[in-house]
């Protein structure tokens, strides 16, 4: 095998089994069998599994599905797995379809054929759509972890609580979330959790950390009077200031809309300091922190920016940065190589604090208005 | 404030190297085009290298930038684990690459080197960072140290690192002599010694085996192991190296480094931290535990050995002493066997067998781990007859993985027993293909992480124990033959038979 990264191999899938009208009976026996059987298909070779998680998509739709499969089939050699994507539909009459997938490839010097990816595509109509676990728990893989993939907003919805129950481990995009309430929710769930936004800013909190490595830099940082974050989306913004809140100490005075966003004032060790949270797609990212004598600003857009750095001491230096393109495979092959991501948990909290306000105001608002 | 950066810490990011310049010394060798250059690519298409950034190579052959780069490219699409190579990739590295002619010797070629640097590092943005690899033959060491330092460039405002490849010294005295004229230049901080070995993944992999599983520590002592065999072997003969190999023979050129790592990550106590000096003090201290040899016991607890002509992989090999390079009555060892003791309470009394050589039937490299039997067999013995005792085998390559070999009952209805093996293989659990080890060590340096290098005790308590092997076998010690493709000369496995013990079949 050459290459490496999530998106560069996968290895060859084949379609190995389709029904309609299926059992879930049916279609545990068969996963149990796949070995065997696919033996007695004619491989002559000894057949091996590799899986090292469950994982669980549940996806609305066939597009979704389609998108969600090609995904997991990526992560296949770096995180071997049992997948199975549940596309659910509540509306439609009732029965469930399902198509197993496999991924194989030849391995060792006896060129073992190793089953890196065995796919089930799970179509669930009618009212059995909404009590998902009951289709889900017996087709686990035992004593593997699971972790549950909602590659949009997940419905918070009692299917969204039975699927979690089910699983270990809540992956979500929040970029994907339609509004920063949504953080709350995902603030108060109570397993471990990954977010492909988050690995999304990964670079920038590497970059930001690197602008205060100078010990003369880092006494800046308590000094801050004004922070400016300008992200693709508001979610990611709110995430982004939730770890600096985090890592920096400060607790949230006050806040309001402003155009395209929210303005809120901090309190930090020994001051004040107020922050623009912006949205806008059509310029560059930015990242700017303002202290009296003191700019550090990253910005970018599309893999390429710059990391800007003025400071007592430092006339001014721009460092060129280019940043590796990250598709949702390759942010969720990350995800899924790192155990509980406690700097996520804790931003989250902190941004959870943002919404919390930020809901009190528009309530507040709203019965003034009246 | 505080003295961390509030920023780091629990990082969840892959921690990106500072801006520098990278400076190959021995710039065309073999070295250059078969690790540095593709560990180059490799980092530049994970995106590990910062955008400001330089390699220049220097060497006494006269070629212009572009030469060299092309010459790069060439050793990049040949030995590079990425296959095909990605134009964008490699076009993005490539325009980062220098070149500067210059004797190792004369100081005229480090003036220009050092022009070159200033001029990089105000174009370029690469704020007096250096890292200075030196790829050249050992003899080279001290002097190119001592000419970057005259010429002050070792001074570059930023940080300097320097990089120096096995072997380090050929004997204790002369390991020493070079760890002084580096420290003339440098601080032990600054200098970084490869075993490439530690850049395996499989290497690393004994202490995350060791140390992240609860269940082997216990067993892991004297009480419960009975020996341990550690053997690094080659089907390789000496190939273009005679000349060099001549001067090392498989004591210096793999047991002084390669085995001794190995033992010490095998027999090493729980550091308290995953960091370079505490994995290293422990490292140490089993190297200073070793029963150092007395002249009396070289001849019983250690066998050299040199092969002759024979058959390797269906081919016909011509012996040692017929290679190029070679003198025609050599005394060189290509085969080593020792049997060493670790003086602590962990091992009081546990043999460790080392076995390295070249021109055996295959390449392969192992430790493992035999346990002692069950104190007492339920079983008779006559249903019993090839029961062999509980053996932990790590393979280091090929077939990475670890091999855990215990009894199992055969299905029937008498109680028959046989030995069974409960596999682990590195390539079906994970699909990824792991890194190359100069990949690994090269960002470790780049990052300032020495955790994987050698420090300079450990180098002179290795060579102690080499040396006073070294000095009992003394001259005219001839080593036995053996025929190229077998497992070593008789005399080595004499060495376990004595103690009712066997090699383990590779």
């Amino acid at each position: 095998m050459k290459g490496g990264g999530p998106g560069e191999a996968t290895p060859p899938q084949a379609v190995f089994w389709e029904g309609q009208g299926v059992t879930v009976e049916a279609v545990e026996r068969l996963l149990a069998q796949l070995a065997s059987r696919a033996e007695e298909a004619g491989e002559d070779r000894p057949i091996v599994r590799s899986r090292v998680l469950n994982l669980l998509v549940p996806v609305r739709g066939t597009t979704p599905a389609d998108r969600a499969a090609q995904a997991a089939a990526r992560l296949a050699l770096q995180h071997p797995s049992r997948t199975i994507i549940l596309v659910g539909d509540p509306q439609a009459a009732g029965g469930m379809d399902a198509r197993v997938l496999v991924h194989t490839e030849g391995r060792g010097a006896e060129e073992r054929r190793v089953i890196f990816c065995e796919q089930l595509v799970l179509t669930v109509r009618g009212e059995a759509a909404r009590h998902p676990a009951s289709i889900v728990l017996p087709l686990l893989v035992p004593e593997l972890p699971a972790v549950v993939w909602w590659p949009e907003e997940p419905p918070w919805d009692q299917t969204f609580d039975e699927l979690l129950r089910a699983c270990d481990r809540l992956v979500v995009d929040t970029d994907r979330f339609r509004e920063v309430a949504g953080l709350g929710r995902l603030a108060s769930v109570g397993c471990a959790l990954g977010d492909l936004a988050w690995e999304r800013l990964a670079p920038w909190r590497e970059e930001l950390a690197r602008s205060f490595d100078p010990p003369a830099a880092r006494e800046c940082l308590t000094q801050l009077s004004r922070v400016v974050i300008r992200m693709g989306t508001l979610p990611r913004a709110w995430l982004l200031a939730g770890w600096l809140a985090d890592r920096l100490g400060w607790e949230v005075l006050a806040q309001e809309p402003a155009q395209g966003g929210w303005t809120v004032r901090w309190r930090r060790p020994g001051g004040e300091l107020s922050m623009e949270l912006a949205t806008d797609r059509s310029k560059e990212e930015t990242v700017e922190l303002s202290a009296p004598q003191a700019t550090f600003r990253v910005q970018g857009k599309a893999g390429e920016g710059t990391a800007f750095a003025r400071y007592p001491g430092e006339p001014g230096i721009e460092r060129r940065l280019r940043w590796e393109e990250t598709t949702p495979p390759m942010c969720l092959d990350r995800v899924l190589a790192r155990g509980s991501d406690r700097s996520l948990r804790n931003a989250l909290t902190h941004a959870a604090r943002l919404v919390g306000e930020a809901n009190d105001r528009k309530e507040k608002g709203g019965a003034g208005a009246k | 404030m505080s003295q961390e950066n509030p920023l780091r810490g629990e990082e969840t990011t892959q921690r990106r190297p500072d801006p520098f310049i990278l400076v190959i010394f021995g710039a065309g060798g073999d070295l250059t085009h078969r690790k540095l250059a593709p560990a180059l690519y490799s980092l530049a298409s994970q995106n590990l290298l910062p955008e400001e950034f330089a390699v220049v190579g220097f060497s006494r052959r006269e070629m212009s930038d572009d030469n060299f780069r092309r010459d790069l490219a060439g050793a990049v699409g040949r030995f590079s684990r990425l296959s095909p190579v990605r134009a964008q990739v490699w076009q993005r590295l490539a325009e980062r690459i220098f070149y500067v002619a210059g004797d190792f010797t004369t100081s005229d070629g480090y003036h220009r080197l050092g022009e070159l640097l200033t001029r990089l590092d105000r174009e370029r943005g690469t704020g007096g960072n250096r890292l200075f690899y030196l790829a050249t033959p050992p003899s080279f060491y001290s002097t190119i140290a001592g000419r970057l330092g005259e010429a002050g460039l070792t001074r570059g405002g930023g940080w300097t690192r320097l990089v120096v490849e096995k072997p380090f010294g050929k004997d204790l005295t002369t390991a020493r002599e070079l760890n002084a004229q580096l420290y003339q230049v440098l601080q032990e901080n600054q200098i970084y010694r490869i075993d490439h070995y530690l850049g395996k993944e499989t290497v690393q992999n004994i202490l995350a085996f060791r140390f992240a599983n609860g269940i082997f520590e216990p067993v892991w002592n004297r009480r419960y192991v009975d020996h341990v065999q550690i053997s690094v072997a080659e089907s390789l003969g000496v190939e273009r190296r005679g000349s060099y190999y001549e001067e090392a023979g498989a004591l210096r050129d793999m047991v002084q480094n390669h085995l001794l790592q190995l033992l010490c990550l095998t027999a090493m106590e729980p550091p308290v931290a995953f960091d370079a000096d505490a994995v290293r003090d422990e490292k140490v201290k089993v190297l200073r535990a070793i029963h150092p040899f007395t002249p009396k016991e070289a001849g019983s607890r250690a066998v050299r050995g040199q092969y002759t002509a024979g058959w390797v992989l269906g081919e016909p090999v011509v012996g040692y002493l017929r290679e190029p390079g070679v003198v025609g009555d050599s005394p060189t060892e290509t085969y080593a066997a020792l049997k060493l003791f670790i003086d602590n309470w962990r091992w009081a009394g546990v043999p460790f067998y080392l076995r390295t050589g070249k021109r055996m039937p295959k390449r392969a490299t192992e430790v493992a781990i035999q346990f002692k039997r069950a104190p007492h067999l339920l079983f008779s013995q006559t249903a019993t007859p090839e029961l062999e005792p509980n053996v932990l085998s790590m393979r280091i390559q090929p077939d990475e993985g670890i091999v855990l070999r215990f009894a199992a009952k055969v299905p029937g209805p008498t109680v028959r027993l046989r030995t069974v093996s409960m596999d682990f293989f590195y390539g079906t659990s994970f699909g990824t293909e792991p890194p190359e080890a100069y990949e690994r060590l090269l960002l470790d340096w780049m990052l300032g992480d020495s955790t994987l290098f050698t420090r300079r005790d450990e180098v002179e308590a290795a060579w102690t124990l080499v040396t006073s092997l070294l000095e009992s076998w003394g001259e005219g010690n001839a080593p036995y033959p053996y025929e190229a493709g077998t497992w070593g000369p008789r005399e080595a496995d004499a060495l376990l038979e004595r103690d009712e013990r066997s090699w383990r079949r590779l």
